[in-house]
Formats: structure tokens, sequence, C-alpha cells
């Protein structure tokens, strides 16, 4: 199995900054 | 609400906490971490740091290190976090292996990172030592200080996502002579992600503390990825572990999740507990019957290497497993117990070596940085990652963990190679042979010591040890030097010749206490 082919299956457009940026748009304030 | 205004909320969900030994703390919400690391990226790129470089972070627990870390996966370059316990002699092998460009560093290790990498285009170094301050000697570094690194958050380029590129780099000790680097990917984070708050039920509101130390897999991704990347939850970062702060910084935020080592539960025993809102303790490999100990929290077994990026075995709390057990495999993970000499594949309960599987950079680590060799001897032909842990099935598919290889220790919570510390005994002279092995220590798991076969031009024995323990300081990190030379005429034998280590451990703990 080719990784780079699994990787773009699995998180293809995605990385640690791009994570990073959905949680801090997403991260409710009810949590404090 | 986008992005860019979240840092403006007036009440908001941290990711970071920053609690040092003394003064003041810190903290960073989602929306201004993010902001931060966005601005240091600018200032990485501004200092010509592009994709793909690697920039060394040789820093105790602090808020710069973190910040840094994650300001290199969003330039793209990749952060090198090495053991801050190295010696000049290390730290120079760690720069030379990765191709490092730059360093990170604070003011107690700057003088030290200088003078083994002197081909590192620039070194900045943080205005304290993790909350610590700098002596006048500390302080008179000559480098540019950390916080011109922070730029414009303008001015950081949008980077198209690449799953695939290496995010960071930690060192581990195998069986190998030298520390091995181990790559990690932009995927491996998001797999911890997926796959590591399931292990250990993190959860939003979740609260993980940190003292172990940042430049290893624990803290990176057990507990950073797992928390943040995984569950949106919250990270107290301490300097480093304090026995007499155990219990109070865990009530004053709420701490939900910890990882333990016999360390903490020997050092915390007979100590108050507060009221607090623990849930789970996250032990490698055997976890020991110590919820009582705890005040009742749920102890988590887990098994996991560097090179498995996450707990590649897991008891969720919610699961039952045999006690002893360290769980079953994490979904994700293929695996096989085999007769380490033949490979024959045992499904009896026998004892054999654990190979796992999973792809390359995702559920694997994606290599060994500058090591193509160690790198192919590490896998099995049909993709197998030798773990060098033995172990054993029992029912129900629960896997008993039995030993590590007989060449790896484990001191104080560091991976530490006997081969590595054999080698530098040899360059003695007057040592003929030496097998360096575990003993068994009450806080440090065990500590290395040194049985040594003389040569006939060898000096007295208080001499030799004097020499095998200079060579071993001047060239290996505090907790790889021998704590003791025991001589000996040959070493006892098992098969084809190879040297009993399992009988010079015992040995060696039938010896009065070095230490």
């Amino acid at each position: 199995m080719d990784a780079d082919v699994v990787a773009s299956f699995q998180f293809t457009g995605q990385d640690i900054p791009w994570l990073l940026a959905k949680w801090a748009d997403a991260q409710p304030d009810t949590h404090c | 609400m986008a992005v860019g205004e979240v840092g403006r909320r007036p009440a908001r969900h941290p990711l970071l906490i920053w609690e040092p030994k003394e003064g003041e703390g810190a903290r960073w919400t989602y929306g201004e971490f993010q902001i931060a690391t966005r601005r240091l990226a600018a200032g990485l790129a501004a200092r010509g740091i592009t994709k793909g470089d690697k920039v060394v972070i040789h820093c105790d627990n602090s808020p710069e290190m973190v910040l840094a870390w994650y300001a290199c996966a969003v330039v793209g370059a990749v952060g090198v976090t090495t053991n801050t316990r190295s010696v000049a002699a290390e730290m120079t092998y760690f720069v030379q292996q990765t191709d490092a460009v730059a360093a990170i560093t604070q003011p107690q290790y700057a003088a030290m990172v200088a003078r083994a990498g002197p081909g590192l285009r620039w070194i900045v170094v943080t205005q304290d030592n993790s909350g610590t301050p700098a002596s006048a000697e500390q302080a008179a570094h000559g480098f540019e200080r950390f916080e011109v690194l922070y730029g414009d958050e303008a001015d950081c380029a949008q980077r198209t996502p690449d799953p695939m590129a290496p995010a960071g780099i930690v060192f581990t000790s195998g069986t190998t002579s030298r520390p091995k680097a181990v790559v990690h990917t932009h995927a491996n984070a998001l797999w911890a992600a997926r796959v590591g708050p399931t292990n250990i039920t993190m959860h939003p509101g979740g609260v993980y503390l940190v003292f172990l130390p940042f430049f290893h897999v624990n803290a990176q991704s057990w507990s950073m990825w797992s928390t943040v990347l995984g569950a949106g939850g919250t990270i107290v970062l301490q300097p480093k572990f304090s026995a007499s702060r155990f219990w109070g910084v865990i009530a004053k935020h709420d701490v939900t999740h910890i990882s333990l080592l016999p360390i903490v539960y020997t050092t915390i025993a007979g100590q108050t507990i507060p009221p607090n809102k623990l849930e789970v303790g996250v032990f490698g490999a055997i976890a020991p019957p110590i919820e009582d100990l705890l005040g009742g929290v749920k102890v988590v077994p887990a098994f996991g290497m560097t090179e498995t990026v996450i707990h590649a075995t897991t008891a969720a709390p919610y699961q039952h497993i045999p006690p002893g057990s360290m769980g079953t495999p994490t979904p994700g993970y293929e695996m096989l117990v085999v007769d380490p000499v033949t490979d024959e594949v045992l499904t009896d309960g026998r004892i054999g070596e654990l190979l796992v599987r999973g792809t390359r950079g995702i559920q694997l680590f994606l290599e060994y940085y500058g090591s193509p060799d160690a790198t192919a001897e590490s896998f099995t032909e049909d993709g197998f990652f030798r773990t060098g842990d033995r172990v054993r099935i029992g029912a129900g598919g629960a896997i008993f963990y039995s030993e590590r290889d007989k060449d790896m220790l484990k001191v104080g919570g560091e991976n530490v190679s006997a081969k590595e510390i054999e080698d530098l005994c040899r360059q003695v002279p007057g040592v003929r042979d030496v097998a360096v092995v575990g003993r068994s220590h009450p806080n440090l798991d065990e500590v290395p010591v040194a049985f040594v076969v003389k040569g006939p031009d060898a000096a007295a024995d208080q001499a030799l040890e004097r020499q095998i323990i200079e060579i071993a300081q001047e060239n290996l990190a505090d907790f790889k030097v021998p704590r003791a030379v025991y001589y000996v005429d040959d070493f006892p034998r098992a098969t084809l010749d190879k040297v009993a280590k399992n009988k010079l451990r015992e040995h060696a703990n039938g010896f009065p206490q070095p230490f």
C-alpha cells in the first residue's frame, strides 16, 4: 500500500495548523 | 466567528496554561495560541526558515518551547526537540544528524548549544530558564532574545497542507549505539488526535497536566496531541514534576488527566489529597495497583513508543482487561508476537517480540532521519515494526508486557541504549570488554551499571572506574552515566556465546546499592 495514497484519502487538505485553526474557530466558551 | 476574532473573546477556553515553579503563570486561549504561533512563524520565515528546515528546540518545559514547536509546524519547518540533560558531544550529534539550521534555547543552555552547533545560522535565547531568572553569566550569552521572533501575523504566509510532511523530530535510544532521530509527520499528529482521546477518554473539558519533558513523545503526543488537537481540551504545563505541588496544581486547575511514572506515586505517597477532578492516570505498559493512592482515579495502562506515535495498546477506563495487562491493540495497529530468533508467530501465550504494523507517517513514525539502514532494519519484510519489547498474548487478546530488549534500559522515564554506553567505555585503555545492564532503583525504575573485564594494561580498580565514569560524564547525559563499575573475569554466557545480561542484572541487584 502506497502511504501517500492512504494519506491523501485520510488527511487530504489537513495538517497541524489547519486543525488548530478549526479548534480556534470552534472551541466554545462554555468550558471556561 | 472568524478565526482572527477568537482572540478577542471576553471569556475563552484555554489551550495552554503555564504553571511555573514560582512567579506569575500565563495562559493562552485557542485563539491567542494561534495568533502567537502565526506571529512566530512570520518571524521564523523572516529569518530564512522555510519548509523542511530543521530547527533545534533545546529547552526545559516552557511556553516558548511549545509555541516555537507549533510555529515551526505553521511554517512547514521541523522542530527538533532535544533532551536538555545532553552534554555538548551529544548535542553536536543531534545538530549534525538532523541537518539543523537554527536553534531556540534557554540562557542555561545557550553556551553549550553554540559550542555544539557552530554551523547554525542563528540561535535565539529565551529570557529566563522556564520561569527561573538567568544568572548574570547565563544572561551574557550575546544572542538575540526569543521575542525577536515575534513578527506581524499578517506576514504569516498561507501554506497548502501537506499531511505527510515531517513536523517534528524526537531522539530515542534503542539497541543501536547512537540515539535515532524519529520523524513524526503532520499526519502522525492528526492520527494521534483521532485515537488518543478515545484511548484515555479525553474530552473538551479535559485538562492534562504535563510535567514530563516536552522533548518526549509522552508530552507531545500522548498528552498534547490527544488533548488539544484531538479534543479541544487544556494543557497545564509545569517545568518538571513536583511532588510537593502535585495535588495543589491538580486542584487549582481542575486537572482531569495525568501521565504516571513510578516517581509520581512513590513520592506523593502519604500526602493529603484535596478535593479534585482527576479522572485518569495513564501508565506506560503495566499499571500497578495504585488507584487508592491517587484518590480513586482510574489508572489506564497503555503501551507505546516514539515510533508508534500514540498508545498502540490501551484499555480505556470503561473496558475490562485482566489485571497486569497493557490492554489490547488500538484500532489501526496490527500486532503480532513472534519468536525473536526464528520469527515464528506465537499464538499460544509464549513470550515473544511484539511487532506492530501501520502506515508509516500515519500510525507509525515516518523514518529515522538520516539513517536509512536503521529504518530498514527496524521493519520486517512485510512492514511490521520491531518493537524490541517482549510480550505474551493472554486470555481475550489482552497483551502482557514481559521485558524490554536486553540492551534497553529505562532510567527515570528515559530510554537508554546499553550499547551506546558500552561503546564509549571500550575506549578506555585497559577495558577488554564491558557489559552495561540496568540495576533496579526505587524511583528511577533502573540505573545503568557496568560490568568490566580488565585487560593486561588496566589501571587499578578505582583508577579505572574513575576513567570510565569520567569519559561517560564527558560524552553522555547524566542519566546514562554508570552508577557503579563491577569487575569480573568473564561474563556469564547464553546461547551463541551472547552475554547473559539477565544474569548480570541479578548480580547487580545483589550488590549493595551504589547510589
